[in-house]
């Protein structure tokens, strides 16, 4: 299905080449496929839980938050295994850095709306879990996702 | 440059905050007779810079959280003492405890106060009305014991003798049947119905159903 | 096999499984409507009932003071033993309870319907969107 791959040491990013960057390289992809593979089973446990998850941020109507809640954790597997075994490694890729956008984005649009929180008693909001971490973590993994698609093998 | 190694240990790294919490989330049960769950949360400084809390916010009007004072130097310990008002709550509570530091506004630590408060018996229903005018015929108050729970119900005595009670054993101790019966319906009236018990043995509590003719 | 095929190849995927749990997922959200509480009541479901409505308070006391739904009786688990006599002398049989708190986040007004429920008042609710949805409809 795919090309063969250039030899290594023709051409290509010399960064490829270097013993400790591959090594690194190989890491971040493994350590964003557990990532992906985690959240995706977590969530695909128990659809029906992650619905109301996804219906807290008041983003969604219930038709699309339904939807969601069943395809983005069979997304997030998709793209889990194909970065755990490093086929279709790009187009994984390219589903990482929308998915992570949109998580931003989402978590972004909780923070500056906020909740209301008059009588004190916030149930099982956003604000329970605590949202700025998460955000960090989700830019964090952009870059990484950047590193990872610019420094990739080329046709 | 080594990048990706970089990267890899800024993924690494934990939540930016400075307090190391003992424990962030505590389970506790409840006796009857208890007014309030109490939890401690212990802290420590293990950053370089003071710190200071300046907000503590509970989750409910319920749970109030104490602390001794806002500045933590480098090293220092300090406890968050939560306090729980138990009310007429009953089976399990979940409440949160905020705590914001001026240091990380953004990034407040959640802590968690869970309590299971037992509810030693039944009663179904809780009162009992009769409109004026209505034949007074009697109206059964069903109280039960939680399985295994070791309290023993003694007696049920009405406050007011123009409401009668009348007590069937269905279980000696655990599941009675009150029988609830007013002398006339002719007029409102009103009685609050005692029922003791022996637990706990120190504190032994009494549980009230209500009795109306309206 | 360029980068935008891959990534389509892999929602083609996804698209099929996702389908499969939706389809046989014993946890699948329901799909046509969010689930609701059928204990749960919007003002406009209330608004016929309005003549044989009780309306109870589960905010704290002070809060009550300072503004609440006109008729309203307090009602919490502070002060529950104190209080539910006070709700019996307002309460009939047959009427309609409906129990808010503050606002939607709060959590107080479904479990204090709970406990009325038990406690063998049939017509037990809860009012979606609390306080701040009757203040939002009520005030021009």
């Amino acid at each position: 299905m795919e090309a063969a791959e250039p030899p290594m040491s023709t051409g290509t990013q010399s960064m490829a080449s270097r013993p400790i960057l591959r090594i690194g390289r190989l890491l971040l992809r493994l350590v964003i496929a557990a990532l992906f593979l985690f959240a995706a089973i977590t969530k695909l446990v128990d659809p029906s839980s992650f619905a109301q998850q996804i219906a807290n941020y008041q983003l969604t109507p219930w038709a699309a938050t339904a939807v969601l809640s069943v395809f983005l954790p069979a997304l997030e597997l998709c793209v889990g295994i194909s970065l755990l075994l490093g086929r279709w490694e790009s187009g994984a890729l390219v589903w990482v850095a929308i998915l992570l956008t949109v998580f931003s984005g989402a978590l972004l649009s909780a923070i500056i709306r906020g909740l209301s929180i008059d009588c004190g008693c916030f149930g099982r909001s956003i604000e329970n879990t605590g949202t700025l971490w998460p955000l960090i973590r989700n830019l964090a993994l952009l870059v990484v996702t950047g590193f990872l698609w610019f420094s990739r093998r080329r046709k | 440059m080594h990048l990706s190694l970089l990267l890899s240990l800024f993924l690494a790294i934990p939540a930016f905050a400075q307090l190391k919490w003992d424990t962030m989330e505590q389970s506790l049960k409840s006796k009857p007779g208890d007014r309030e769950v109490v939890a401690t949360y212990r802290f420590t400084n293990t950053g370089t810079t003071p710190i200071t809390i300046d907000n503590v916010h509970t989750s409910c009007g319920c749970t109030t959280a104490a602390l001794a004072k806002n500045e933590y130097a480098p090293g220092e310990s300090g406890q968050i003492v939560a306090r729980m008002d138990i009310g007429s709550r009953t089976g399990h509570q979940e409440k949160s405890i905020l705590v914001t530091t001026k240091q990380n506004p953004k990034t407040p630590t959640v802590l968690r106060l869970i309590a299971d408060i037992p509810e030693p018996l039944v009663m179904k229903p809780t009162f009992v009305m009769w409109g004026v005018g209505e034949s007074p015929k009697s109206k059964t108050i069903d109280i039960k014991v939680t399985d295994g729970f070791p309290i023993k119900l003694l007696k049920v005595d009405s406050d007011n003798p123009d409401i009668k009670v009348e007590v069937s054993e269905v279980q000696p101790g655990v599941e009675l049947e009150v029988h609830v019966t007013p002398k006339d319906t002719s007029r409102p009236e009103m009685a609050t119905l005692l029922i003791r018990t022996d637990y706990p043995s120190d504190n032994p509590q009494t549980y009230y159903a209500y009795a109306k003719v309206k | 096999m360029t980068a935008l095929r891959q990534a389509g190849l892999i929602l083609l995927i996804a698209v099929g499984l996702a389908g499969v749990t939706a389809a046989v997922h014993p946890k699948r959200p329901p799909f046509l409507a969010p689930p609701r509480d059928p204990n749960e009541v919007t003002l406009a479901q209330a608004k016929p009932w309005a003549g044989n409505i009780l309306w109870v308070d589960a905010r704290s006391e002070s809060e009550f003071a300072a503004e609440h739904i006109p008729d309203a009786v307090c009602l919490n688990f502070e002060n529950w033993n104190e209080q539910f006599p006070k709700f019996l002398d307002r309460y009939s049989p047959g009427q309609r309870v409906v129990v808010y708190c503050s606002a939607t986040s709060c959590q107080l007004s479904r479990e204090i319907a709970a406990k009325l429920k038990a406690s063998g008042v049939d017509g037990a609710y809860f009012l979606e969107g609390g306080w701040e949805a009757w203040k939002q409809q009520n005030r021009p």
